[in-house]
């Protein structure tokens, strides 16, 4: 099997317990969004995952093997990791910037034949050919994010894991980034997990959706079935309801619940 | 890439035009008969014992500060940051000194060297055992300064303790840096460990590059970045510490060098690498130069030379960042 | 050609040179000094043609007793190049100078003198023999000796004087301890270094106010040079050691004597008996 399989993860961080032994399977060609309130162990979370945190106990697995014990390269492979707060230390250009997805794949002596067309199909799916050129330091906010997205996807992972990839994006820009995502999981063998804060998003556009609160999973479902209004009550403390709206349901908030 | 190798090609001739000049600057004349009578003309020794290592070394320090700077500005990803920012340095010219201040290097001239390298090794393994395992780039930052401290302490208290004003005058003089009448026996100790330890930087160009993303991103991508940190730790150390050993302290090219490589080569940290090397090794040599040629009394001190010839660049690239940024 | 052949051929190389550029006589070497101090012993026991060259610090007034002198001799800046191309004999250096300077002179099969700081008069009569020994001419070593013995003896108090407290003051309040030479010239004059009272070794720095607190009798001080600007050299001016004038006598003490031996010691056994007879009057 293809999954990525987390089992039992747990992970404290300062005595505090982040993860409290959550276990998920995420399967190829779905997009999942992890959603939950803040310090809920979202991105600890994603984290494991991606083989980035080594949790104190349960694993994780990608296609049934424990993903801490491949290679870094070898797993930075498979898996395409879009870190929450990108950092751009440098003023490079866009193409160099995209080209650097490719360091699991490229030598030591730069980019070959087939990892420039790997850059170059990146660039097109993130419609950033036109700004290939361009010092990555002068891109507005969207741009950027597009740039960022594509240096993931000019890695050629089979997992794509972004920790809040929308924050901060207009929403034209949201949803060009989650029309994205949703292509690429659409690819077989591709898989899209990610956090979220927008609640509608979530509803709308993701085939799964894990609502985490203090460590513990507290729902694992297809959006209407995960985000119910009792689970929204206990996640986030607030009162709402799941209306249909004319292009799809929508989550209205009705107050908050004294706690 | 061409134009890479365009760059390396103009900068590789522009030091071999610069220590063609070296052979030939100083404060001697040097005719042409001593190149061909060599057996009987004296003269030939200052050639060939004298300046001939000067200018391999001022190559070879040149190269290793150079490389040196541009991998801890990438590594830190700050532009301000230089090879002194590990502490390194500092160690291996704490070694140094504290052989002028005990006078042992009157009778063994290599126990200077020795006790330099083994401050550089000291600073290295101190510097990776305290920011080593899970430790990132400040704590790394944090162990260079604790280093820088208690190096510049023990200098400063050497300095007050020093015997004789001599001694001290000895110890101020050394510090200052200067490739003065430096000779074969110096090129022989410190080249070993500049190759070594600049053959282990210029390895980190992929691990600078993925770091442009921060920590996160390169280990996202892949990298290793403990693997990172100790062949940096190594590599700076080893290249930048024999530089101390045989020429005392010369600031300034590592700190200036990848900056003047930057609008030639870009801003990724792994490309200005070897561009950083050769030009670094220019810049020395061209400010070495300088030093023999300047009519005044004593010679001027490296560092000020470097500075004569390094500021104007600098200034000028100051200038135009600021209207670009204007 | 290996490494040691090439220094066989430049040794041999600067033998001919010797035999055919010297016009005097074949026995004498060519000296070189690279030290101040190094330099007014040979100034004084060499004859004019066989030194090769001073170091650029003989015509410094500030540091040399022979600065008049040396503006007659070839200088060198004290790099292994000029030094060479001079082809001396033997080259006199000193302790602390250039590591690299000396390495390479022995490199090179120079033969070179190595001489450290003089502490007392013993060591530096060994010194002057040495050079003296060094430039061919023994005898004059001796008679430099001499001058300097006799100029200690007339600068010597009446036996059984009472020795008078005082500390040499130089720019920055710089002074000599007990266990150096300069010392060593007090106790011959009928003084008592008071050093170590302000926690002085050998060489420091003794604080202004701790002077003020405990002054000797005589205060030995430099002179500040005529366009003295530097802090160093103002302490020497400072308006508080005015205020103690009446407990203590200043005496005019240049600071070249405080560093070297050699025919300077005539020079500082006199400033040390002009102290003495400032502070007793007459009846020195």
């Amino acid at each position: 099997m293809r999954d990525l399989v987390a089992d039992n993860l747990t992970v404290a961080l300062g005595g505090r317990p982040v993860l409290a032994g959550v276990s998920a399977r995420f399967r190829p060609g779905e997009v999942t969004a992890v959603v939950g309130p803040n310090g809920a162990g979202k991105s600890t979370l994603l984290a494991c995952l991606a083989g980035l945190r080594r949790p104190d106990a349960g694993r994780v697995s990608l296609d049934g093997e424990p993903i801490l014990g491949l290679a870094p390269r070898q797993r930075a492979r498979r898996i395409g990791f879009l870190p929450q707060t990108p950092e751009v230390a440098w003023a490079v250009d866009v193409e160099t910037l995209v080209g650097l997805g490719r360091t699991p794949h490229s030598g030591a002596h730069g980019l070959s034949e087939a990892d420039h067309a790997a850059v170059q199909a990146a660039l097109v799916r993130t419609r950033m050919t036109g700004l290939a050129r361009r010092d990555v330091t002068t891109l507005s906010g969207g741009e950027r994010a597009r740039a960022l997205l594509a240096r993931v996807l000019a890695g050629e992972p089979s997992w794509l894991l972004a920790d809040e990839p929308l924050a901060g994006l207009d929403p034209g820009h949201q949803l060009d980034a989650v029309d994205l995502m949703r292509a690429f999981a659409a690819e077989p063998g591709h898989g899209v997990v990610m956090t979220l804060h927008d609640l509608g998003v979530a509803l709308r556009l993701a085939d799964r959706v894990l609502v985490l609160r203090d460590g513990a999973l507290i729902a694992d479902a297809a959006p209407l079935e995960a985000l119910t209004p009792a689970v929204l009550e206990r996640a986030y403390g607030v009162k709402a309801a799941i209306v249909s709206g004319a292009w799809g349901p929508l989550i209205e908030l009705i107050g908050r619940v004294d706690d | 890439m061409t134009r890479r190798l365009l760059l390396l090609g103009g900068l590789g001739l522009l030091v071999l035009l610069l220590s063609g000049l070296s052979l030939m600057a100083g404060r001697v004349w040097v005719p042409w008969s001593a190149w061909t009578q060599a057996a009987q003309d004296p003269r030939w020794a200052i050639i060939f014992e004298l300046r001939l290592p000067r200018t391999i070394l001022a190559v070879a320090v040149g190269a290793a500060l150079g490389l040196s700077g541009a991998v801890m500005q990438g590594y830190t990803r700050n532009p301000l940051a230089d090879p002194g920012v590990m502490g390194v340095s500092s160690m291996a010219a704490l070694g140094a000194v504290m052989t002028m201040y005990l006078s042992l290097s009157l009778a063994t001239p290599w126990l200077l060297f020795a006790a330099a390298m083994i401050g550089a090794v000291v600073g290295v393994a101190v510097m990776l055992v305290l920011a080593g395992g899970t430790g990132g780039t400040i704590t790394f930052i944090l162990a260079g300064v604790i280093l820088n401290t208690v190096a510049s302490a023990g200098v400063a208290l050497a300095l007050s303790l020093a015997p004789s004003p001599w001694a001290a005058q000895e110890i101020i003089n050394w510090l200052l840096g200067s490739l003065a009448d430096r000779s074969a026996d110096d090129v022989w100790r410190a080249l070993p460990f500049i190759a070594i330890g600049s053959g282990l930087m210029l390895m980190l160009g992929r691990a600078l590059d993925a770091l442009t993303l921060g920590e996160t991103g390169a280990r996202a991508l892949g990298i290793d970045l403990n693997l990172t940190r100790v062949l940096l730790a190594v590599g700076v150390g080893l290249a930048s510490g024999a530089s101390v050993a045989v020429t005392g302290m010369i600031g300034f090219v590592g700190l200036i060098t990848p900056h003047l490589m930057r609008p030639l080569v870009g801003h990724q940290p792994g490309a200005l690498l070897a561009p950083s090397a050769v030009a670094g090794a220019a810049l020395v040599l061209a400010a070495d130069i300088l030093v023999r040629l300047t009519p005044s009394v004593a010679e001027v001190r490296l560092g000020v030379a470097m500075a004569a010839v390094g500021g104007p660049f600098f200034l000028a690239l100051l200038i135009s960042m600021r209207r670009r940024l204007a | 050609m290996t490494g040691l052949s090439r220094r066989a051929a430049v040794g041999a190389g600067l033998a001919t040179g010797l035999l055919g550029g010297v016009a005097n006589a074949l026995a004498l070497p060519r000296v070189i000094s690279l030290n101040p101090c190094l330099d007014a012993v040979l100034v004084h026991v060499a004859d004019r043609s066989q030194v090769a060259a001073l170091s650029h610090y003989a015509r410094d007034p500030q540091q040399s007793s022979i600065a008049k002198l040396a503006l007659g001799y070839p200088i060198t800046y004290e790099s292994a190049e000029e030094v060479i191309a001079l082809r001396p004999d033997v080259v006199l250096t000193a302790a602390h100078s250039s590591p690299a300077t000396r390495a390479a002179l022995q490199r090179l099969g120079i033969r070179t003198e190595l001489f450290k700081v003089p502490n007392s008069w013993a060591e530096n009569q060994e010194q002057i023999r040495r050079i003296a020994r060094a430039a061919g001419h023994p005898a004059r070593g001796e008679t430099l000796i001499a001058q300097v013995e006799a100029a200690m003896a007339k600068g010597a108090p009446r036996p059984g004087a009472r020795p008078i407290t005082a500390l040499v003051f130089q720019p920055n309040g710089f002074a000599a301890g007990h266990g150096t030479l300069v010392d060593e010239m007090m106790r011959r004059a009928g003084f008592v270094n008071v050093a170590q009272r302000y926690g002085l070794k050998k060489w420091g720095n003794v604080p202004l106010e701790r002077l003020l607190d405990d002054p000797p009798e005589v205060l030995l001080a430099g002179q500040a040079a005529p366009n003295a600007t530097t802090w160093a050299e103002r302490i020497l001016n400072h308006p508080a050691l005015a205020s103690i004038s009446r407990r203590m006598t200043r005496a005019v003490f240049p600071e070249r004597l405080l560093y070297c031996g050699g025919p300077g010691l005539v020079d500082t056994a006199a400033a040390l008996a002009a102290a003495r007879r400032q502070v007793l009057g007459a009846a020195a």
